[in-house]
């Protein structure tokens, strides 16, 4: 039952996927969404959330052909050992880079809000380490500190929502279905991006417990992420109006700093809003951390999970050192979700579904 | 094996007791005609000679002149032919090997050689001075009982023979410790505990190979998985009905002589946060309390570590007059903020120590002294601020309402961590230690359970774990036996039958 | 040696960690902040920064730190401090190298803006995305207007009231953000505002005998610092156009600006009627706008719900009866429609200021007009109808003589 074999169960791959779609997406989304919805910003995360599920959905019925396998055993199989192992790379270095640039983002979120002078790479390490610490226990653990965090995560962000909603004005949502069908598309293309842990699901299969239920928990858990990334979306618009949300970076941060709690004589909230921010960004962390080494380490063949844990976050850090501004970051991370993140979230799934219906291998 | 000459058994006895002047023997010649010779020996004051006297000897050496054994029934059946003699005790065995004899002899029997046999007797007359069954001091109650157990096994044990009257309750002797060979019981129900579980802890047990065990601290310790985490991976109680609630639930309760202790396996830090009397007063208010036990162990680790963060780092969450007050009273003390909160803990854990050292009368003294006088003198001194003194106050108060000490001290050592990070690194520290130590507790296990089950992994057992939980359901509600049980045992209440 | 290496890692860690901490007694927390157009004054006592083309005048009350234990928000025990710079940032600069402590805004209530600095366009719009950018300013902070110097008005001695930023932040508090003049502006409500209309509104401060205070109040015979009575009053509303002040409104005419808004619970509103004054005490008040065409221009219906309370009164004749209960509701209509019809009469016709919002409204509910109105939205303004239908419902009447 509780034996060390590192499977999880469905219900702890729904938090863990909730909690990384949840905390690499919800900052900037509502400004990317904004940018090309004004107020339809909210239809665009509710329709990039029903593109994320077709992505889960082909994601998933590839895994479940493989429920055993790794993404390297697997694409091995359908697509040859050196292009499973070049996929492998690729996707390890895409993590890195993209955790990398997520640290940087929260160092200089941190920085400029709370700790002006403390350096780039003490804020970098420090979330890095705990990351790693947590990578290095093993998906067991993860799972487990999923579950612990959930709670913590959602629902002060739930509660300081509902309160912004009683205080937002709903007609900032109007006139809605307005926008032009082509700024709609490029809408969704690009906020797509806040949901770009996906191409996790590829990796995940040999560690669920019940492989069957992973694709239908999975659907469940985006239906769930979008639905509230759609409403945090909304109440943001409804809250801040448009045009703010697109001149400020981090609009969902703002707008949870404006609430006033009822009863309360906190009359700024910084700290708990960063509270869930470095809650959010552990989670991000050390999910990319762990699946990177253990691409690298499945790739390799030899060598404990630990030490390739050890050698990404080396590469991580390096990135986040790197100086670049935000919006630089910004370009960058569109860059990535364009090529490499549509790429492995999109491409890749029918591409193994097409060789596996071809070669006639894998489960039902 | 023993020589049949009682000479010889009577040198190698002396031989291995040289210098022991506690070892009683005495040469007693019985029969008839007094020709049959017997050598009895026993350790002074571990034996009851009421027992040996009254039932053992006065039979040997009254009655069984009247009726001569033969010669050859002592060489074939020694047990038998002594025992018609007229033992009036039943816990008689017969032994021919000198280490057990020995041992006996160690662990308060008598043992009786006779010339001519190959065996010897060993007659079970352990009484020694004990302190007898008292009111607990470390795990008091409102209601419930005030037993708790002492250093004598067999009185523990009767202790929770007397709660459960089960014929499915075991309880499996060991002894451990080369040189202490502390007899140890492991306590469970046969149908109830889960056989992996048990095998385990039999393992365990079996394999701590040390010279002494004088605690059960020692047994928990050593059969901890992670030796390291300060966090304790077995429970430890003193109260009967605790341990007895334990068996009932699944779980192996492990007992040793010369301790007061007993220690549970599995333990999961739910299990650190129940207390005895939650389930004798109603689910509402114990519910409340099991609440506030919660928040009590989050702030005793947080408290000091949250408020170097925000007062420090991010005064912005504080209210304005409060925290002009703050400021204020911070005018003239000479010492950063961590500093001065590290001097009053380290102060109340002085405190803490040396009102567990001093006699009774005095501790409630150090009390007084440590609340009034030194808090308050400090803060007049201007050495600390009041708010420095209410949140160490607060710290130390959190950790009484824990009902496990053991676990009071894993909190404490993580709340040195967790100040050390949040005064470096403010509310980033705060987090990133609390993560840390998060981390160590959900990879932690007891016995193959998750540390923080049921809030981890609790759909495992459909979530039923949780009515036990940060509340208390009903007692009608709560059906199931815990994860620990076994599965196939695990209803603990069936439907109350109607008309 | 990994074992070494690691720890001496975590002691330089440790050694020289806490980049950002400041202790409590060490900061100095800013309670208000007032910002002037820069004007060469003799005899006040500023820091000065070392360019030559100081455009702003910034101000900083903060609780005095010797006193902050005993009497940390009295106004007696406050410290003023102000610099010039050519920004607003460098001015806050200078007044933290000119203090002991370290200066900390997040706590700070109260901008307080001058006539001066929001008569200037660009010095106020730069002010303005000074506050936005800055991560210290909350945009919870509330903006109050002064046709007084800042800096003079944050100086004056309040006799036994708190500090301004704490009196006002109490003022809201106690008051329920409602009746008329007691509106609260945000900063974030402020730049939102002008973002997508173009107009503002920021209440407007006065204190009593500002340039006297040693002026004894005659019927106490009391310097003003001592006396209880109050000083310190909400006396209407300044409207912000394109980053510049308009003009402001009275009292009377904020309030008529207030009833479009919906904030107007708790407002007396009395009505002289031959020898009778006829107060009613507003209890609900809520408006919704109906956009139309009439006449090749836009028409806007503003439709008015006003429940009210008779609840002081000395009525001659016969008791208040139901019918008479209406005659004073349509009393009522009349002169609520009044008021908003002055008011925007001034805000339309006067400055052209779309204070109301009536632009956004107009894109949100009825893109067809708006399409057609939009584009030249200034003298679609102007031209527009504000019709003001008001309802008024009396729940009670009181005693009656």
């Amino acid at each position: 039952m509780f034996s060390l074999n590192q499977k999880i169960s469905v219900r702890q791959l729904q938090v863990l996927s909730i909690l990384h779609v949840f905390g690499a997406g919800i900052i900037m989304l509502p400004r990317q969404a904004a940018a090309y919805g004004g107020q339809d910003a909210w239809i665009i995360v509710l329709l990039a959330a029903c593109a994320a599920l077709i992505f889960t959905y082909l994601m998933a019925t590839v895994g479940r052909k493989f429920p055993a396998d790794s993404f390297v055993s697997m694409t091995a199989r359908l697509l040859s050992a050196p292009v499973g192992k070049c996929l492998a790379v690729l996707l390890a270095l895409k993590l890195i880079l993209s955790c990398g640039l997520a640290l940087r983002l929260f160092s200089d979120i941190l920085r400029q809000t709370m700790m002006r002078n403390t350096p780039c790479f003490v804020v970098c390490a420090a979330m890095g380490a705990v990351g790693a610490y947590t990578a290095a226990k093993g998906y067991e653990t993860r799972a487990r500190m999923a579950q612990i965090l959930f709670p913590l995560i959602l629902l002060p962000v739930l509660i300081v929502f509902c309160l912004a909603a009683f205080e937002a004005d709903f007609s900032n949502l109007k006139p809605v279905f307005s926008t032009p069908p082509r700024d709609m598309f490029m809408g969704v293309f690009r906020s797509s991006a806040a949901f770009n842990g996906l191409e996790l699901i590829l990796l995940i299969h040999p560690y669920a417990r019940r492989p069957d239920g992973v694709r239908k928990g999975l659907m469940q858990a985006m239906i769930f992420s979008g639905v509230l990334m759609a409403l945090i979306t909304g109440i943001t618009i409804a809250r801040l109006g448009a045009i703010d949300v697109t001149r400020q970076l981090w609009p969902v941060l703002e707008m949870m700093g404006l609430i006033d709690l009822p009863g309360s004589f906190i009359d700024r909230q910084d700290a708990l809003v960063m509270s869930f921010w470095i809650l959010s960004t552990f989670a991000v962390v050390n999910c990319e951390l762990f699946f990177s080494a253990l691409l690298f380490k499945d790739t390799v063949g030899k060598g404990k999970h630990a030490y390739y844990i050890i050698a990404c976050l080396a590469a991580i850090l390096v990135i986040s050192f790197l100086p670049l501004s935000a919006e630089r970051v910004n370009q960058i991370q569109t860059w990535l979700y364009s090529t490499l993140d549509v790429g492995f979230m999109a491409v890749l799934p029918i591409l193994l579904l097409a060789a596996a219906k071809i070669r006639k291998i894998g489960g039902a | 094996m023993l020589s049949t000459s009682l000479d010889e058994n009577i040198r190698q006895l002396e031989d291995t007791f040289h210098d022991c002047g506690d070892l009683v023997k005495r040469k007693i010649p019985i029969g008839q005609h007094k020709d049959i010779w017997i050598y009895v020996a026993y350790i002074d004051m571990l034996i009851n000679r009421e027992t040996l006297e009254s039932h053992v000897l006065n039979p040997l050496m009254v009655f069984v002149w009247e009726t001569p054994p033969k010669p050859e029934d002592l060489q074939t059946d020694l047990l038998h032919t002594l025992t018609d003699c007229g033992f009036t005790t039943a816990d008689v065995r017969e032994s021919g090997d000198p280490a057990q004899l020995y041992n006996a002899i160690l662990s308060g029997d008598t043992v009786f050689f006779v010339d001519g046999a190959a065996s010897a007797i060993i007659i079970s007359t352990r009484g020694w001075p004990s302190r007898g069954v008292s009111a607990t001091d470390t795990e008091v109650t409102v209601q419930g009982a005030k037993d708790a157990f002492t250093e004598s096994l067999r009185m523990n044990t009767m202790l929770i023979r007397r709660r459960i009257k089960d014929t499915k309750l075991k309880v499996k002797q060991l002894r451990i410790g080369s040189r202490t060979q502390t007899d140890v019981a492991l306590m469970y129900l046969e149908d109830v505990v889960r056989p992996a579980v048990l095998e385990e802890t039999l393992r365990r047990v079996k394999s701590i190979d040390i010279d002494g065990i004088l605690d059960s601290g020692y047994i928990a310790q050593m059969i901890a998985e992670n030796k390291i985490s300060p966090f304790p991976q077995a429970q430890i109680t003193e109260r009967p009905d605790k341990a007895s609630a334990a068996v009932l639930e699944g779980r192996i309760v492990i007992t040793a002589d010369n301790s007061p202790f007993v220690v549970i396996v599995p333990a999961t830090l739910n299990t650190f946060m129940q207390a005895a009397e939650d389930y004798y007063q109603g689910w509402q208010i114990m519910s409340f309390i099991r609440l506030m036990r919660y928040a009590a162990g989050i702030l005793s680790a947080c408290l000091p570590g949250l408020y170097i963060a925000i007062a420090v780092y991010h005064p912005s969450m504080i209210p304005a007059l409060l925290i002009y007050k703050m400021a204020g009273a911070r005018q003239s003390v000479p010492f950063p903020t961590t500093l001065e909160i590290l001097i009053m803990d380290l102060a109340f854990e002085l405190l803490r120590e040396a009102g567990l050292r001093l006699p009774g009368p005095l501790s409630g003294a150090i009390g007084i002294v440590g609340g009034l006088i030194v808090g308050q003198a400090a803060v007049e001194a201007g050495l600390v601020s009041p708010i420095a003194v209410i949140i160490v106050a607060l710290t130390g108060i959190c950790g009484f309402a824990i009902p496990h000490f053991s676990l009071v001290s894993g909190l404490r050592l993580s709340k040195y961590f967790i100040l050390i990070c949040s005064a470096v690194l403010g509310l980033l520290g705060f987090w990133a230690s609390v993560l840390l130590v998060l981390s160590h507790l959900v990879s932690l296990r007891s016995f193959g359970f998750p540390y923080l089950f049921p809030m981890t992994a609790g759909e495992v057992n459909h979530y039923s774990d949780w009515k036990d939980t940060l509340f208390r359901a009903p007692l009608s509600a709560m059906k199931k036996r815990p994860i620990f049980a076994n599965p196939a045992e695990d209803v603990r209440m069936h439907e109350a039958k109607k008309g | 040696m990994r074992k070494r290496a690691f720890t001496a890692l975590i002691l330089c860690l440790l050694t020289t960690g806490c980049w950002d901490k400041v202790e409590l007694e060490d900061r100095g927390f800013v309670v208000s902040i007032g910002l002037d157009k820069f004007q060469a004054q003799s005899g006040r006592l500023t820091l000065t920064g070392a360019e030559q083309d100081n455009q702003y005048t910034v101000t900083a009350v903060m609780p005095n730190g010797m006193d902050i234990k005993e009497n940390a928000v009295s106004d007696k025990t406050k410290s003023v401090k102000s610099a010039d710079s050519a920004t607003v940032s460098g001015a806050l600069r200078l007044i933290d190298m000119g203090s002991s402590q370290k200066l900390y805004l997040k706590q700070a209530k109260m901008l307080l803006w001058s006539e001066s600095l929001l008569q200037d366009e660009k010095l106020f719009q730069q002010a303005l995305d000074a506050m936005e950018r800055s991560q210290d300013i909350s945009r919870k902070m509330f903006l109050i207007a002064s046709k007084e110097p800042a800096w003079k008005v944050l100086s004056a001695p309040l006799g036994g009231e708190p500090m301004l930023g704490v009196f006002m932040e109490n003022f809201y508090k106690n008051n329920g953000g409602g009746g008329s003049i007691l509106f609260r502006q945000i900063l974030q409500k402020t730049i939102s505002d002008l973002r997508s209309s173009g107009c503002t509104v920021m209440p407007v401060l006065e204190i009593k005998d500002l340039d006297h205070p040693e002026k004894k109040d005659a019927s106490t015979d009391k310097a003003p610092e001592d006396t209880e009575a109050s000083r310190i009053m909400l006396t209407g509303c300044a409207v912000i156009r394109n980053y510049t002040l308009a003009g402001y409104l009275n009292a009377i005419e904020t309030r008529g600006y207030e009833w479009i808004g919906g904030h107007c619970r708790d407002a007396e509103i009395s009505l002289p009627r031959a020898e009778e004054q006829w107060p009613m005490r507003v209890i609900e008040s809520g408006a919704k706008f109906f956009f139309s065409e009439e006449g090749g221009a836009l028409r806007c219906d503003v439709e008015i719900h006003v429940t009210g309370d008779l609840d002081e009164h000395h009525f001659t004749g016969a008791s208040v009866s139901l019918d008479r209960m209406q005659v004073y509701a349509a009393e009522f209509e009349t002169a609520i429609a009044g008021e908003i019809t002055r008011t925007a009469d001034i805000l339309q016709k006067q400055w052209g200021a779309d204070a109301y919002h009536f632009k956004e409204s107009l894109r949100k509910k009825n893109s067809n007009l708006f399409q057609r109105y939009g584009e030249d939205w200034e003298s679609s303004y102007r031209s527009m109808k504000i019709i003001p239908r008001v309802r008024v419902e009396l729940v009670s009447a009181g005693s009656v003589r």
